[in-house]
C-alpha cells in the first residue's frame, strides 16, 4: 500500500505540472466558444482595469462610492469636482459585500475619504458572487485576500482563474493590460475618478410589472451578510464614516420588501434611500431598470453634493 | 451523494482509510464497516427509504435460509414467491403504481366511464430496480441450489448495501460477490492502480462526455420542434452518448471504488458502440442487466428453445420487460419493442451469435465491411435512443418526422456560443471513442492504453484527462440518468 501511495502523490505532483501548463494553453484560445470552468477576461463589462490602476496616482479623496454599477453609472466625478469636491467610485458590476470587504481593505487608506457611501442593493446580497470575483481576479492584484475570496467561493471556475491569474502575476504579465477608455460595442466611456458614462443615445426598453408591490428581492445569504458585518467592522477600526444608500431603480414599486436590507444597518448609521428622497421618473431618468442616465445622474448628484454637507463628515 | 461530488470523496477517504488502516486484518469489522458506509450512502439521498432496503434484506435473507433448510419442494416454492412477490412489490409500488393508476383511467374513459384520479405522490428510491434485482437473483439461485445461502447475516446485507453498486449497478449475482465478503480482502496494488485508472476514465466519461452531450441534447429535445433535421440527428448522436457516457462511467467508477476495497465486480459495458449488430449490441451493453433477464425471464420461458412463435415471444417479452425496467413510460417499453424487431431477424436466422470476437482484433482498423456495421448498428441503435429520451410517443414521432421533413443547412437556433459548444462536443466524442478504440480489448478503455509506451506518455495523458474534468466540471450537480430506473 505504501508504494501504491508514494507513486500516487509523485503522479500528483506531475498532474499539476500538466495542470499547469495545460491551464496557460486553454487561457490562450478561444474557450469563451467552446465553454469551460474558466474566465480570465481583463477590462470586461465596467471598467474595473482602468478604475483600479487610477487609485495609486489618485490621492486622498472626500468621499469614496461602493457598490455595484449602480454607483459607478450612478456618481459623476465631475460633478462633485464642479462643486470643490474630490470622489472616486470604486465599485464593479455585480459587487457583492464580499467584493466590497476585499476593495475597501486594498484601498481605504490610499484614498483616505473623508465619507464612505456604501450602497445596499437587496440583489448583491442575495448573489454568491462568482462573476464579480472573476472580475477582480482577473483585473486587480492577486494576494491572500484574494486567496481568500476564492475559498469562499469554493468554485472551479473561481480556482482556475485563480491559479492562472497566479500564474501571469508570478510571470509578470497580470498588469500588462492596457483596456481602452471608450468602449463602443457597450456605449461605454471611463471617466477619471471611476465612473462609467453610458452615451446618452443608448436607451433599452425600461420594463416595469404589471401590479405594484407584485416582486421581492431575495433573501441575503449568510455569507454576504457576514461579509457585509466584516466591512462595518473594517471601516470602524479605521474610525471612517460612513452612510448606507439605496440607489434609485426605475421600477422600486414593483417590490413589497424595498426595506429588506434595513434590518442589518446599524442604527447609528445614516441611510439614504434615494427612491423615497427624490422623485425620478421611470421613463425619462433611467436608461434601464437598474441605472440612471446622464439627467437622472445629474438630479442625484446634485441632492447628495447637499447632502454631503449635512452628514458632517470629519 | 454523488460519486463526482467533494461529499463523496471525504466520505470515501474517510472509509477507505477506517477500512484499509482500523480494520483490515477483522473482515466481520470491514463488513459492518460496509454496512454502515453504505447505509449512509443511501441515506443520504432520502434516509425514509433504509427502511425499504433493510426490509428487503431481512425477507431475502430469512428466505433463502428458509429455502435451504426445507426438506419440501413445495414449501422452498412458497417462500420462493414470497421473495419475488416482495420485491417486485417494493418495485411496481414505487416505480408503476401512478403508471398502471393513470393508464387504466385512461382506459376506462375511452370506454365512457369517468373514474376518480388516484394517483399518489410517491417518491423513487434511487436504486430500487438495482438492488431488488440483485437480491431477487440471489433467492432464486438458493432455489436452484446453484449457491448456499448466505452463512451470516451482515455479509448478506452489506453484499445488497454495498454502496460503489448499490444505486445504479452493476447488478451482481450472488455466487460471484458475496463469496468475497466471507475471504480476507488483500490491499493489491495492481489492482488499485487499475481500479484508480478506472474511476478516473469513469469520471472523465460522466463529467466530460455525458455532461457535455447532455446539454446540447437537452437543448435540441426541448426544442425540437424549432430545429431542422441537422440539429435533430445532433441531439440523437449526443444522447446516445450522453447515455453510454453516463451509465457506462457510472459503473467503471464503481467497479473501480470496488477494486480499491479488493473486490472484483464484472464488467458492465464493452464498448457496445463498437457492435456489428444487434445481438452483439445487447451482449456489450447493460451486461448484468441483459444476462439477469436472460438467466431469471428468457431461460425459464424456454430461451431459443421450442418452435419459431416460443423464439419470437420469448424475445418480445424479454425486450418488453427490459424497456418496461427502464421506467414507468411508453417511451421506454416502445424502446424495448423497437430493439426486440432489430434482434428477431439475427436470431431466426441463427446468425445472433456471429460476431463473439473482439472487431479488427488482428489490426487497428476494421474490415469495411465491419465499419459498415458498426455504423448501421449505431444507427439502429440511436433511432431507438429517441423513444427512450423523448417525453412521449407522440414527441418521439415528432422528433423523427422532423429529421425526415427539415433541412440540413445551419440551423439559425443556433447562436455562435452554441456552435463553439457543438464543435467542442464533438471533438470530444472523437477523443473518447478513439481512446476506447485503442483501449478496446482491456476491460475499460483506459486500461491498457499507452501500457506498452513510457511512463511520461502514460501519466500525461491521464493528467490531461484529470485536466479536462476540471475544466467541463459542471458545479451545479447533474446526476446519473440511470438514478432515475
Amino acid at each position: 500500500m505504501l508504494s501504491y501511495f508514494k507513486k500516487f502523490l509523485v503522479f500528483i505532483f506531475f498532474a499539476s505540472f500538466v495542470y499547469l501548463c495545460s491551464l496557460t494553453l486553454w487561457a490562450n484560445i478561444p474557450y469563451s466558444y467552446i465553454g469551460s470552468n474558466f474566465l480570465y477576461r481583463q477590462g470586461s463589462y465596467g471598467h474595473l482595469n482602468t478604475r483600479l490602476k487610477e487609485i495609486p496616482e489618485y490621492g486622498e479623496v472626500d468621499i469614496l462610492f461602493v457598490g455595484s454599477s449602480r454607483v459607478y453609472r450612478g456618481f459623476d466625478p465631475r460633478i462633485f469636482k464642479e462643486n470643490g469636491l474630490k470622489v472616486f467610485v470604486l465599485g464593479s458590476s455585480s459587487q457583492t459585500p464580499l467584493h466590497s470587504y476585499i476593495l475597501l481593505n486594498r484601498y481605504l487608506k490610499v484614498l483616505n475619504p473623508k465619507l464612505v457611501v456604501f450602497d445596499l442593493l437587496p440583489n448583491t446580497f442575495a448573489n454568491k458572487g462568482v462573476e464579480p470575483t472573476l472580475d477582480l481576479l482577473a483585473n486587480d492584484r492577486i494576494d491572500q485576500l484574494s486567496f481568500e475570496m476564492a475559498f469562499e467561493q469554493n468554485d472551479l471556475m473561481v480556482w482556475n482563474t485563480m491559479i492562472y491569474a497566479s500564474i501571469m502575476n508570478v510571470i509578470g504579465k497580470h498588469n500588462d493590460f492596457e483596456e481602452p477608455i471608450h468602449k463602443p460595442k457597450d456605449h461605454d466611456t471611463y471617466i477619471k475618478g471611476g465612473y462609467v458614462h453610458k452615451d446618452s443615445s443608448f436607451q433599452k426598453e425600461v420594463e416595469i410589472c404589471e401590479k405594484e408591490k407584485s416582486m421581492k428581492w431575495h433573501e441575503p445569504l449568510d455569507v454576504q451578510l457576514n461579509y457585509f458585518k466584516k466591512m462595518i467592522s473594517l471601516l470602524d477600526r479605521n474610525n471612517q464614516k460612513f452612510v448606507f444608500v439605496n440607489m434609485p431603480i426605475a421600477h422600486f414599486h414593483c417590490y413589497s420588501n424595498n426595506d429588506i436590507l434595513k434590518a442589518y444597518i446599524p442604527e447609528s448609521v445614516p441611510y439614504l434611500d434615494f427612491n423615497r428622497l427624490l422623485d425620478f421618473h421611470d421613463s425619462t431618468d433611467f436608461y434601464d431598470e437598474y441605472h440612471l442616465n446622464e439627467g437622472g445622474v445629474d438630479k442625484l448628484d446634485e441632492y447628495f453634493i447637499n447632502e454631503f454637507y449635512n452628514l458632517k463628515p470629519n | 451523494m454523488l460519486f463526482h461530488t467533494l461529499d463523496f470523496l471525504y466520505f470515501f477517504a474517510i472509509f477507505f482509510f477506517l477500512y484499509w488502516f482500523l480494520f483490515k486484518e477483522n473482515i466481520k469489522a470491514q463488513n459492518i464497516l460496509i454496512l454502515v458506509a453504505s447505509y449512509v450512502f443511501y441515506g443520504w439521498w432520502d434516509w425514509r427509504f433504509l427502511s425499504l432496503i433493510a426490509f428487503s434484506t431481512v425477507v431475502d435473507y430469512a428466505v433463502g435460509r428458509g429455502i435451504y433448510n426445507s426438506p419440501k419442494t413445495q414449501k422452498k416454492t412458497i417462500l420462493l414467491w414470497v421473495s419475488i412477490i416482495t420485491n417486485i412489490g417494493i418495485l411496481g409500488f414505487f416505480k408503476y403504481f401512478n403508471f398502471f393508476a393513470e393508464n387504466l383511467g385512461n382506459l376506462l374513459r375511452t370506454v365512457g366511464f369517468e373514474p376518480h384520479e388516484t394517483t399518489l405522490n410517491i417518491i423513487l428510491p434511487v436504486g430500487i430496480s438495482f438492488y431488488t434485482f440483485q437480491t431477487l437473483s440471489y433467492t432464486i439461485d438458493v432455489y436452484r441450489s446453484k449457491i448456499k445461502p448466505a452463512s451470516d447475516f451482515i455479509s448478506f446485507a452489506a453484499f445488497v448495501s454495498f454502496f460503489p453498486q448499490l444505486v445504479a449497478g452493476p447488478i451482481e449475482r450472488a455466487s460471484h460477490l458475496l463469496p468475497q465478503f466471507y475471504k480476507k480482502r488483500q490491499f493489491n496494488y495492481l489492482l488499485a492502480v487499475d481500479g484508480s485508472k478506472q474511476i478516473l476514465w469513469g469520471l472523465f466519461k460522466k463529467v466530460v462526455i455525458a455532461d457535455k452531450c447532455g446539454e446540447l441534447a437537452n437543448l435540441i429535445f426541448d426544442n425540437s420542434a424549432d430545429l431542422n433535421g441537422s440539429s435533430l440527428i445532433l441531439g440523437a448522436i449526443f444522447f446516445s452518448f450522453q447515455i453510454y457516457g453516463d451509465f457506462s462511467g457510472y459503473s467503471d467508477i464503481a467497479i473501480g471504488v470496488s477494486r480499491l476495497l479488493g473486490f472484483d465486480l464484472k464488467q458492465n459495458f464493452a464498448f457496445p458502440y463498437f457492435s456489428r449488430d444487434i445481438a452483439e449490441f445487447w451482449r456489450r451493453w447493460h451486461i448484468s442487466l441483459s444476462t439477469w433477464f436472460r438467466d431469471y425471464l428468457y431461460i425459464p420461458l424456454g430461451g431459443s428453445r421450442g418452435g419459431i412463435s416460443g423464439k419470437i415471444r420469448n424475445t418480445f417479452v424479454i425486450f418488453l420487460v427490459s424497456g418496461f425496467w427502464h421506467g414507468a413510460n411508453w417511451t421506454f417499453v416502445f424502446w424495448g419493442f423497437l430493439n426486440a424487431l432489430y434482434f428477431l431477424p439475427l436470431l431466426l436466422a441463427n446468425k445472433n451469435r456471429v460476431n463473439t470476437d473482439i472487431v479488427a482484433g488482428n489490426g487497428f482498423f476494421p474490415k469495411i465491411s465491419d465499419f459498415i456495421k458498426i455504423i448501421g448498428t449505431y444507427i439502429l441503435t440511436t433511432f431507438a435512443w429517441i423513444f427512450f429520451r423523448a417525453e412521449s410517443i407522440s414527441h418521439a414521432i415528432e422528433y423523427i418526422s422532423g429529421i425526415f421533413t427539415g433541412s440540413f443547412s445551419a440551423d439559425p437556433f443556433f447562436s455562435t456560443n452554441h456552435w463553439g459548444n457543438i464543435f467542442i462536443t464533438l471533438a470530444l466524442i472523437a477523443f473518447f471513442q478513439v481512446s476506447e478504440w485503442y483501449g478496446r480489448f482491456g476491460k475499460f478503455g483506459l486500461q491498457n492504453l499507452f501500457i506498452k509506451n513510457n511512463r511520461l506518455i502514460r501519466w500525461s495523458f491521464y493528467s490531461v484527462l484529470i485536466f479536462l474534468i476540471m475544466i467541463y466540471y459542471q458545479t451545479d450537480r447533474s446526476p446519473f440518468i440511470y438514478f432515475q430506473f
